[in-house]
């Protein structure tokens, strides 16, 4: 954790809360339940598990915050209470979270260099004109269409801008797992995007 | 510089990492427009996708969770007030039980009442029936107090 205010201020807030000032907790909640719910949104699609799941978070959080060791910040503690508790419902659920549509990375560089060598005469490009609400729109709609855990961690690193080690310390995947979701996230996101730019439909 | 063009991977590491890249990366995107033109996918792509809305709830949450904070708070502390009333009423019985028994001995109430039954029995009995109805009153009247409480949320 690099920010010494955002530590003492997790401290702070802590150590009231311990102390059973739960006006505390409730400013824990305000402070971190939009990534809570970015987590929660990408994660669970039915709206009243998601409920159910964002008060078990904080009522987990509450239950165990005397175990929180400032090794991270609050707000990414309580994101990975958060990816647990959906984690745990897919398992309960014996729903496949993980699946390998998407080949391997070898198989996918091979790909890509044939793509880059069809692509030399056309020049395919995602262009600037069309960057409008249209792209944002199909954007949206092809994150959707990922695999609940890309779509988490496509959100945790390009919407809500974490690092890495945030990340890893949130899903409790191997860095390397995570940046290959990530790199096999993006060229679906890639692939779909031009395909649907060829198709005219962009 | 690299004969063939780059990667898928090394690609997104130009577009996402381009401090980890090495200098035969930086070098053949400087000189490849195929691959230029890839990376510039993958940063239209990040920029719309740091635009994409954010979720967020539509209740208000902290209310929500502190409602249930405090009624866990309450039946916890039923259940605290629970096992010591019940502890209480065990070990008053006991110790009325036990004086009853020492005092009639002290004062040798044991022979003059030798014909007549036992009295400890008896009295012990009456404590019992008295303390359990009494907690169990109070038992029923928390557990109503808490059941309308959670009817309340």
């Amino acid at each position: 954790m690099d920010n010494p205010d955002q530590i003492r201020q997790d401290c702070e807030l802590v150590e009231k809360v311990l102390r059973g000032d739960t006006n505390s907790f409730a400013q824990i909640i305000k402070a971190t339940e939009n990534l809570v719910a970015q987590i929660l949104f990408k994660m669970i699609k039915n709206e009243d598990n998601r409920k159910d799941i964002a008060q078990d978070v904080y009522i987990k959080a509450y239950k165990n915050l005397s175990g929180f060791k400032f090794q991270s910040k609050l707000s990414t503690w309580i994101a990975q209470i958060a990816y647990n508790s959906c984690i745990n419902f897919y398992h309960k659920k014996r729903t496949e979270l993980y699946d390998d549509f998407l080949g391997s990375r070898e198989e996918d560089d091979e790909i890509i260099r044939n793509e880059v060598a069809d692509q030399e005469s056309s020049d395919f490009q995602i262009e600037e004109e069309i960057q409008g609400k249209e792209l944002k729109k199909i954007l949206e709609s092809e994150i959707e269409k990922l695999n609940p855990i890309y779509k988490t961690l496509i959100t945790l690193f390009h919407n809500e801008e974490l690092s890495y080690e945030e990340i890893t310390s949130i899903t409790q995947l191997p860095e390397g797992t995570v940046k290959n979701y990530l790199y096999r996230a993006r060229k679906v996101l890639k692939t779909n995007l031009l395909k649907k730019y060829k198709e005219g439909e962009l | 510089m690299i004969n063939n063009h780059l990667s898928e991977s090394e690609i997104q590491q130009y577009s996402f990492e381009r401090d980890t890249c090495n200098n035969i990366i930086l070098e053949h995107v400087s000189k490849c427009e195929p691959c230029r033109i890839q990376a510039s996918n993958y940063k239209i792509i990040d920029e719309k996708l740091k635009d994409v809305k954010k979720e967020f709830f539509n209740f208000d949450l902290s209310k929500m969770v502190l409602k249930q904070i405090s009624a866990d708070t309450s039946s916890s502390k039923l259940l605290i007030n629970l096992f010591f009333s019940f502890l209480f009423g065990f070990m008053a019985v006991i110790v009325i039980g036990a004086a009853s028994y020492f005092i009639i001995d002290a004062i040798s109430l044991k022979e003059q009442l030798a014909n007549l039954p036992n009295p400890v029995i008896p009295v012990m009995s009456v404590c019992v029936v008295v303390l359990i109805s009494v907690y169990t009153s109070e038992m029923f009247s928390r557990h109503r107090k808490l059941m309308r409480l959670i009817n309340t949320l």
